[in-house]
């Protein structure tokens, strides 16, 4: 069995992350843009725009454009995350400022010693294993305690789903 | 597409202003969000205050939405314009060089690129004083020198727009419509045959075009000519023009948006005589008339002679500004006032004297300059910082 370092192990379940968005997105085929410097220290990993402004234009209006924050968590993680019967409570280990309409997207692994399943690639398929759960964010948050209810399953129809949010430019 | 600097919320509020979205401020009060009147699902935000964590993102996305309210295409150069456009309104005064390819695209010479928008600025500044109805100042602030295709060299010169137009107004404005005059006057000025003085002199006077403006353009020392025509081989063409506010003229007919290049591929010296005949011409058929005493003169400087006097075109008598500008003479003057003359002439500023103005039908006005009351010109690229500032007091 390989084992890994810790930086290593972070380094796996944050591409886990990014493929299983990815793989969700090649579904629903949106604009997916990885955040750019401008976006250091505002904890966005990719923007998502289910429809742009115009032909030829890479901006989209604020309904139509997500924010998503990735976190990758492996169920073992008892200091990170726990589960209960409707829901993971995620810890949160850092403030918390919305940018847009932003939503927390969590990836929960299985067990650290279950590394090696946690992908399984064959000549017919590829599969991770592994379910995400949305947070939408609606005010600063500061280190804690974070509930991801069970039902909010990251999946094609629930993503385009997650627009409505943003629509609601009343509630800003 | 990033604007390293930050541009001001109420520029942003001002832009979408003037290309007529609709504005509501969010319920938390963090935001104000602008709606395009022609699709209420499309919409952006703008935060309140530029401290906030993301305004940068937010500027560099409603850039981007401005483009797209401006119907311009999504791009480096037209959001790196834009954003200049935010800092300050700005039109450009193009210069434009085309090299000979036989001399390679890198072989403009030196003495044309600088003396070609250095006239040309004079010549405006000088067109504009002169037309303007009040005394304005014409903020000429940015000097770039770009290599934009092949062979072709563009200096852009920015103008500033200090106090544009309400965003209501869908006008062109005070610094557009001159240009564009300037330029149809340029274009006429090309036009008008070298064959003989007076009827060269008289049909630049018919144009209402002045004799310190040809000169600029066609003089026999330093002008666009003589450059012109010192490397006519290594230059194919030149031309000038410019390029409007996508702010400012926004909602304009398209005749008033764009701007006509103007070719100054023939342009040669005048011959000998020719200016002395134009501005001789130029006194004889103007038919002002003025006496005055003690009052504060507006003028320009046209030139200073050698000895020891200075030549104005005078724009306005105690603040009110002629019907038409004419010319004018000075007494003798100090070795210290020619100076600061001088400093005028090279700008192109306009100053105020305080004196006694005396002039007659067909004549020369003649100036006895009590004081040198005060100068608001600002220093620019080609100032001499010693006239920048305002009260400047000489005595």
């Amino acid at each position: 069995m390989v084992t890994y370092g810790i930086a290593e192990l972070n380094s796996i379940k944050e591409k886990m992350s990014v493929a299983y968005l990815h793989g969700l997105n090649a579904k629903v085929n949106f604009a997916l843009m990885e955040s750019n410097k401008d976006f250091d220290g505002l904890q966005i990993d990719f923007k998502m725009a289910n429809k742009k402004i115009g032909p030829g234009r890479t901006v989209a209006s604020e309904s139509h454009e997500i924010n998503l924050q990735l976190k990758s968590v492996s169920i073992s993680s008892a200091s990170m995350i726990e589960e209960k019967e409707h829901e993971f409570v995620y810890t949160l280990s850092n403030d918390l400022q919305p940018l847009g309409t932003h939503y927390i997207i969590l990836l929960v692994l299985p067990p650290d010693k279950d590394i090696e399943t946690w992908h399984e690639v064959t000549p017919e398929y590829l599969l991770l294993r592994s379910t995400a759960y949305f947070y939408l964010v609606t005010k600063p948050l500061k280190p804690g305690k974070i509930h991801f209810d069970k039902s909010n399953v990251l999946n094609p129809v629930s993503l385009v789903e997650l627009f409505d949010a943003a629509k609601k430019k009343d509630a800003l | 597409m990033q604007s390293n600097s930050i541009i001001p919320v109420s520029r942003f509020q001002d832009a979408f202003e003037r290309v007529g979205w609709q504005k509501q401020t969010s319920q938390s009060g963090k935001y104000v969000i602008w709606t395009d009147p022609s699709d209420d699902d499309t919409w952006t935000r703008l935060p309140v205050s530029e401290s906030d964590a993301d305004y940068p993102i937010y500027q560099q996305k409603n850039l981007l939405i401005l483009l797209y309210a401006l119907d311009l295409p999504e791009n480096q150069s037209n959001t790196t314009e834009l954003a200049s456009q935010l800092k300050a309104y700005n039109y450009k005064l193009i210069n434009r060089i085309v090299g000979n390819q036989a001399f390679g695209s890198e072989a403009i010479p030196y003495e044309l690129a600088s003396v070609l928008p250095e006239k040309n600025i004079e010549a405006f500044r000088y067109f504009y004083a002169t037309k303007v109805k009040k005394r304005t100042l014409l903020p000429i602030e940015k000097f770039e020198f770009n290599h934009t295709e092949q062979g072709s060299f563009v200096i852009p010169v920015s103008i500033l727009v200090d106090d544009p137009q309400p965003s209501t107004v869908r006008l062109p404005s005070h610094t557009n419509l001159y240009l564009h005059q300037y330029l149809n006057a340029i274009e006429e000025l090309m036009a008008i045959p070298q064959n003989q003085e007076t009827d060269f002199a008289d049909r630049v006077i018919a144009q209402s075009i002045d004799s310190k403006i040809v000169k600029d353009f066609f003089g026999r020392g330093e002008s666009i000519a003589r450059y012109k025509e010192k490397y006519v081989d290594r230059v194919k063409d030149i031309s000038i023009g410019s390029k409007g506010s996508s702010l400012l003229d926004f909602g304009l007919k398209k005749e008033e948006k764009e701007f006509k290049e103007v070719d100054l591929g023939n342009i040669r010296p005048l011959k000998e005589d020719y200016l002395e005949v134009l501005e001789n011409r130029e006194v004889l058929s103007d038919e002002s008339t003025l006496e005055a005493d003690n009052v504060r003169i507006d003028v320009l400087v046209d030139s200073i002679d050698i000895l020891g006097k200075a030549k104005f075109t005078v724009l306005a008598i105690d603040g009110i500004k002629n019907e038409k500008s004419f010319k004018a003479r000075s007494g003798d003057l100090s070795k210290a006032r020619l100076d600061k003359f001088a400093d005028y002439f090279k700008t192109s500023q306009s100053l105020t004297l305080r004196g006694d103005i005396k002039k007659a039908k067909g004549k020369l006005g003649t100036i006895i300059v009590d004081d040198l009351e005060f100068s608001d010109s600002r220093p620019t690229l080609f100032d001499d910082p010693k006239t920048g500032g305002q009260n400047n007091k000489d005595n």
